[in-house]
């Protein structure tokens, strides 16, 4: 049909099919700012557009809805602020406030949030804060846990008010007491909402400085991000927005067995079917076993994987790909191919799995083994650590303190689906355009599934719309590769939101075992823990994921006294296969799920003991000049190596926490817990402690290289992934530090597996520490050539200058007698006049140690006992992550990791019925938080300097992800009694415990 | 697949081309559901310019047509601050800005707070051609199999009775596992309806006072048992909102004397 859509003030006349969607047909007009995060039903909002001035779906509407009305987009809403001789009238003032507030952290949804923004301020100049939260409420956000982007909306409120907001960079210092209850302690201009959520407007979040050495110029600072701008104009970064032509749209057949044989295939119908180009099925491709896990070599787990097998494992599992000119066609073919299945019997509960009379899930005779992996047994992986003398710490405990926990499979949830896009370029090379997290492991993994030599094939990872684990997986590149093989055209392969949840990845489920034994002064002697963890259908990341489950949360409490010295520990796990979707990485990486049994058996432990669980917990926990006492006995990656903890915040974390939260006047105080008026409410309130890693020692390793341009400009290459973190923005920060440049001179590019050093990708919370010190170490390099040249010409205007005494700053290079050069002038100098040269560096880094960062993670919460509807009031969480290279960016990081894991603790979990199949398939029944329904969030950073790292950092990104649960389910206890063993925290499970009756 | 879109210019206009069974068409509301389900019909009727977008006050009834967005509900001073409320809970912005009463409805499950409320209010519905008028809680039941008219077009419901709801889920947001809803009359009638489970909200009590209001919700919910939560759950809990929604409309006519 033809239609005129009026789109940003100018008609479009189309000719369109009257079932498409608005959504298409903007973004085949171009405007990429609308994204897809696959759902179909308008959960996410990633596709919103002003629509008449009010924000709508666009993936729910049809695009002959939308004529006569007027649509905008956040092309027409502002630009970069250079645009060389063309006078720019730069970003709007609301785009403006979303880079400033670092509420841009993967950028998929800001275009969305930007466009919801103008649309409330143009009707409510003064809004609350209840009103923003309302008004992003369409808009799922998995990266910022919302309090970043509530803030933009009230400062650029504040702006277009013609109103004085407060600086960004503005360091919050804790010097000494301060009381957080006064009207006016410097926090910006306050909002209340009815809700009760209480945004500051200040961004900075609270630093407590234990061991700085020296202010720095950028190190430390609130740097906005360097792909803030392109982000918040809803560039066409990701890899969905990018095109050719004659690109193929690829599909892919799931099977709708949890185990079955496929007996017969019958592609013909499909084949013949007008617009298909390539129909596969497990016959036409070679059988290659491999990993998705995309890990470093040898992968660390076991190789079970085919990219289509004759056999299914799981409902979702691949039956075969199909590539057509249409996604509408490639969903026509799929229909079209008939699969007679021989149903198995299926294995669904782990706890069966390694029974005499199993069902075998891996039979095929290509598996690899790795370790102790038994497929004969259904076992992925098995840990058996021993630490000191178990058996004799707790013969030598008054008290033995046992129980069992559970924690459920979750799903990652990034809004932007797994996407990738694979072409032949001029030369015949395989280009591989993906959202992953693992360039690099992609390329090496993918190369013997495909046939082709790693050098034959390019790996290009443009911005990431969210991964969290979930991309640190080759789940999705080779579905086009083997489609552009077979057709030798461009192949796009975009996942929907239901083949997210139920063909993609999960956290690990795991049953855990805690045993405790404690002398009556609440010592430690001995502490136990048992893993039962299901990795589902295939065994990716099994032993790395469940590894991690004891190597960090049983580290960290180590005993006192004598036990101190000699702590008394065990960590055993089995990890087994069952018929529903594989388990693999997701942020924490299997710590939460250890964090869980840990805090809440502690919590039960200190109260059965009648001991203050605050005090309990930091007399047992390991301190500053101890052995990690796992790394004498397990390491992820190498030979363990004894590893001595330098940095440990956390007794100075629970301090800022307790007081922030107002601990003192709340615990144990009865009249606190009362909601007045409202029998049935109880107040209570919970702790947690946690540590995490900092990347894998002698394994983990990361190149970058830094070329000085004319201008006294840089460019970093940089293999590290940034997948929203920021790290793009703290790695050019430190360099810029390094080089004595402001941030705006590094121009930043990772990472391409062409151009760009190795880095073994964004996980394991490593970028900072690892890609970091590369990072530095070549910025390092580049300064000293720069010095020396400088030194060169010094000398030849007459002043003799040993190169080391020359200081790198704004944009100079300086000699002790105050004289110098220009950075600009001595890139000249090289570049065209003396003894040229390019000046350059790569470096590369690995570390032997891995410092664990600390947190103390509060709870309060609300619980209806006639209901048992818990509601999170708030969340304070104090973090010692060493140095803050971008204290704005590293919040970002805290608050959207509390958000998460605020929904594993209470909201998110995948249930699967008898015949393995998931009630979870979207965003209706998985539920993820929206901005209207956020608890208080609050992030406190206790500043050590770690010395094993060049400007003292350690990792941020993972640990917000261990202490929400156990601290909201400690809170739970606190307020109404009911001591739950397993999350999430549903109304009915705290109900049935406050009840007495069984869990069911 | 859609093949075909109408944009009629008038209600009558609409109805011809849907009264025509052959031609296989659909009402298209704001297209939060027919768009999803792109494949299953023929084509659609887009209701957006056939004036079905009214507001207005009848003695002590609000007639609501079926076009009007949930979020113009939201804003509207004769809208219960209750039934706003619970669009709030039921729908994010963007939803609330483009789903229409009549779709909400139409595609609305057990798990609606929205329609528990209307459904406790005793609502009715017109339908086209005949002006036929149903009752909410008859048309309900039967909505899959038969339809009063091949198009909905109003929504009534009374102005005074006051209202209340009380719900539990996972968040504040989540979708409702359990939601009691009751409506009271001055004359005393109380409705109670329940919902939180299958693909209806059921009315649990309609009676001259409340008297045995939570009998008749553990009655109702005896045996509603899901995925989401037990029937011995559902049944207890149920009883206990219906009372709390109970005094907070005697607390409510407590502060308006």
């Amino acid at each position: 049909m033809k239609i005129t859509l009026n789109i940003n003030h100018k008609d479009y006349p189309l000719k369109v099919p009257e079932s498409e969607r608005l959504l298409d047909t903007l973004r085949r007009l171009g405007f990429f700012s609308i994204k897809s995060g696959g759902c179909e039903k308008g959960e996410c909002g990633a596709c919103t557009i002003l629509f008449d001035g009010r924000p709508v779906n666009s993936c729910t509407m049809l695009t002959a809805q939308a004529e006569g009305h007027r649509i905008e987009t956040v092309e027409n809403m502002g630009e970069h602020p250079q645009h060389g001789w063309k006078e720019s009238e730069g970003l709007h003032v609301i785009q403006q406030a979303f880079v400033e507030t670092g509420a841009i952290q993967c950028g998929y949804c800001t275009p969305a949030m930007v466009l919801v923004a103008k649309a409330l301020l143009e009707k409510e100049l003064y809004p609350s804060e209840e009103q923003v939260r309302d008004a992003l409420s369409g808009v799922l956000c998995r990266c910022t846990g919302y309090l970043k982007p509530v803030q933009a909306v009230l400062r650029a409120a504040a702006i277009l008010r013609g109103e004085e907001v407060p600086p960004i960079d503005e360091p919050f210092e804790i010097t000494d007491v301060i009381d957080f209850n006064k009207d006016d302690d410097g926090t910006g201009t306050p909002v209340k909402g009815s809700s009760g959520v209480f945004t500051e407007t200040k961004i900075f979040p609270r630093l407590k400085v234990v061991d700085r050495p020296e202010k720095l110029k950028t190190v430390g600072h609130a740097e906005p991000k360097v792909d803030a701008i392109k982000l918040v104009q809803g560039k066409p970064a990701f890899t969905a927005d990018f095109e050719r032509r004659d690109m193929l749209v690829a599909k892919v057949l799931h099977s709708p067995h949890a185990h079955a044989l496929i007996k017969k295939i019958d592609t013909s119908k499909a084949e013949v079917l007008e617009g298909v180009a390539a129909v596969l099925t497990w016959k036409d491709l070679p059988r290659v076993v491999y990993s998705t896990a995309g890990q470093s070599h040898p992968i660390p787990g076991p190789l079970d994987s085919f990219s289509l097998d004759k056999k299914v494992r799981f409902v979702g599992d691949r039956v075969a790909f199909v590539a057509a000119e249409t996604a509408e066609i490639a969903e026509a073919a799929l229909k079209l191919i008939k699969v007679d299945y021989e149903v198995l019997p299926i294995l669904l509960d782990p706890r069966h799995a390694m029974e005499e009379d199993a069902i075998i899930i891996h039979d095929e005779p290509e598996y690899v083994n790795f370790d102790e992996s038994d497929p004969s047994k259904n076992i992925a992986a098995q840990i058996r650590i021993d630490i000191g003398d178990v058996e004799k710490g707790f013969s030598e405990a008054d008290l033995i303190i046992e129980e069992e926990y559970k924690v459920p499979k979750v799903q990652q949830a990034h809004i932007e689906p797994h996407v990738v896009v694979t072409y032949w370029d001029e030369d015949d090379r395989l280009v591989i355009r993906t959202s992953t997290q693992v360039p690099f492991h992609v390329r090496r993994q993918i190369a013997p599934v495909l046939g082709l030599p790693i050098k034959r094939i390019r790996v290009i990872k443009p911005r990431i719309g969210g991964g969290f684990g979930g991309k640190q997986e080759v789940l999705v590149e080779d579905v086009a590769a083997h489609l552009t093989i077979a057709t030798g055209r461009p192949v796009l392969y975009e996942m929907t939101r239901e083949e997210e949840f139920t063909a993609a990845r999960t956290r690990h489920p795991m049953r855990i075992r805690m045993k405790t034994g404690v002398k009556n002064d609440g010592t430690i002697t001995a502490n136990e823990m048992y893993s039962l963890s299901d990795t589902g259908a295939y065994g990716c990341h099994a032993l790395t994921v469940t590894g991690n489950t004891g190597h960090k949360s049983m580290a960290l409490y180590v005993g006192d006294g004598p036990y101190r010295k000699s702590p008394n520990i065990r960590f055993y796990a089995d990890v087994v296969y069952t018929n529903t979707v594989p388990s693999g990485a997701y942020r924490g990486y299997g710590v939460p799920q250890g964090f869980w049994p840990v805090e809440r058996h502690m919590e039960k432990v200190a109260r059965q003991l009648g001991l203050d669980p605050i005090t309990f917990r930091l007399k047992n926990a390991v301190r500053q000049g101890e052995i990690h006492p796992f790394s004498k006995v397990w390491s992820e990656g190498r030979e363990p190596q004894p590893e001595t903890l330098f940095t440990i915040g956390l007794e100075e974390c629970v301090n800022q926490g307790r007081m922030v939260i107002g601990w003192d006047d709340k615990f144990n105080n009865d009249q606190w817990h009362i909601v007045p008026g409202k029998k049935y409410l109880r107040k209570g309130i919970g702790v947690a402690m946690v540590m995490q890693g900092t990347a894998i020692p002698y394994l983990d390793m990361a190149g970058a290289s830094i070329k000085m341009n004319d201008d006294g400009s840089f460019n970093l290459l940089v293999g590290a992934t940034d997948l929203g973190t920021g790290s793009d923005t703290v790695l050019a920060q430190m360099a810029a530090e390094t080089l004595g440049v402001p941030l705006e001179d590094m121009v930043v590019y990772s990472s391409d597996t062409d151009f760009t050093p190795f880095d073994k990708g964004a996980y394991a919370s490593s970028t900072t520490y690892i890609s970091g010190t590369a990072t530095v170490k070549a910025a390092e390099k580049v300064a000293e050539r720069i010095r020396v040249r400088a030194a060169v010409m010094l000398s030849e205007e007459g002043i003799e200058v040993d190169p080391s005494e020359i200081v790198l700053e704004d944009r100079k290079a300086i000699a002790p007698n105050g004289k110098f050069f220009t950075l600009e002038e001595i890139a000249l100098n090289a570049l065209h006049q003396t003894d040229q040269e390019q000046i350059m560096a790569v470096a590369s880094h690995v570390s032997p140690v891995a410092p664990p960062p600390f947190a103390a993670q509060f709870a309060e919460v609300t619980v209806d006992t006639e209901t048992g509807m818990v509601k999170v009031d708030k969340l304070v969480m104090a973090v010692d992550s060493g140095v803050i290279i971008n204290p704005v960016t590293a919040s970002g990081q805290i608050e959207g990791g509390m958000a998460q894991a605020l929904g594993y603790a209470v909201s998110e979990e995948m249930v699967y019925n008898e015949k393995g199949q998931p009630r979870e398939k979207d965003f209706e029944n998985y539920h993820i938080f929206r901005s209207d329904e956020m608890p208080d969030l609050t992030t406190i950073f206790v500043e050590t300097y770690e010395p094993s790292h060049p400007y003292g950092a350690k990792a941020v990104a993972e640990i917000p992800l261990d202490g929400v649960a156990p601290a909201v389910g400690n809170a739970i206890l606190d307020a109404c009694g009911a001591s739950l063993t397993k999350i999430p925290a549903i109304p009915e499970r705290i109900w049935r415990k406050l009840r007495g009756l069984e869990d069911n | 697949m859609i093949e075909k879109y109408f944009r009629p210019q008038s209600m009558d206009e609409a109805l011809d081309l849907l009264a025509d069974s052959k031609k296989g068409l659909v009402p298209l509301g704001g297209g939060t559901i027919i768009s999803r389900q792109r494949h299953d019909y023929q084509g659609v009727v887009d209701l957006q310019e056939t004036g079905l977008d009214q507001i207005k006050i009848q003695g002590q009834r609000i007639l609501v047509g079926a076009m009007v967005r949930l979020n113009d509900l939201v804003g509207h001073p004769d809208i219960h601050p209750e039934i706003q409320r619970a669009i709030m809970i039921d729908a994010s912005e963007n939803i609330r800005n483009m789903a229409t009463l009549g779709g909400w409805l139409v595609s609305s499950t057990g798990r609606s707070i929205s329609a528990s409320l209307l459904l406790a209010l005793d609502t009715s519905l017109t339908w086209e051609p005949g002006n036929n008028r149903v009752r909410m809680g008859n048309w309900l039941p039967l909505r899959e199999m038969e339809s009063p008219g091949v198009l909905m077009t109003e929504a009534e419901w009374w102005l005074r009775p006051h209202l209340a709801f009380e719900y539990v889920a996972r968040s504040p947001k989540d979708k409702p596992i359990l939601i009691t809803a009751v409506a009271q009359w001055g004359s005393g009638r109380t409705r109670v309806v329940l919902g939180g489970y299958g693909k209806i909200p059921i009315v649990a009590m309609d009676g001259p006072n409340d008297l045995g209001m939570d009998v008749a919700c553990r009655d109702a919910y005896s045996k509603a048992e899901d995925e989401w939560a037990s029937a011995q759950y559902r049944m207890q809990v149920a009883a206990k909102l219906a009372l709390r929604c109970l005094d907070r409309i005697d607390a409510i006519k407590e502060s308006e004397v």
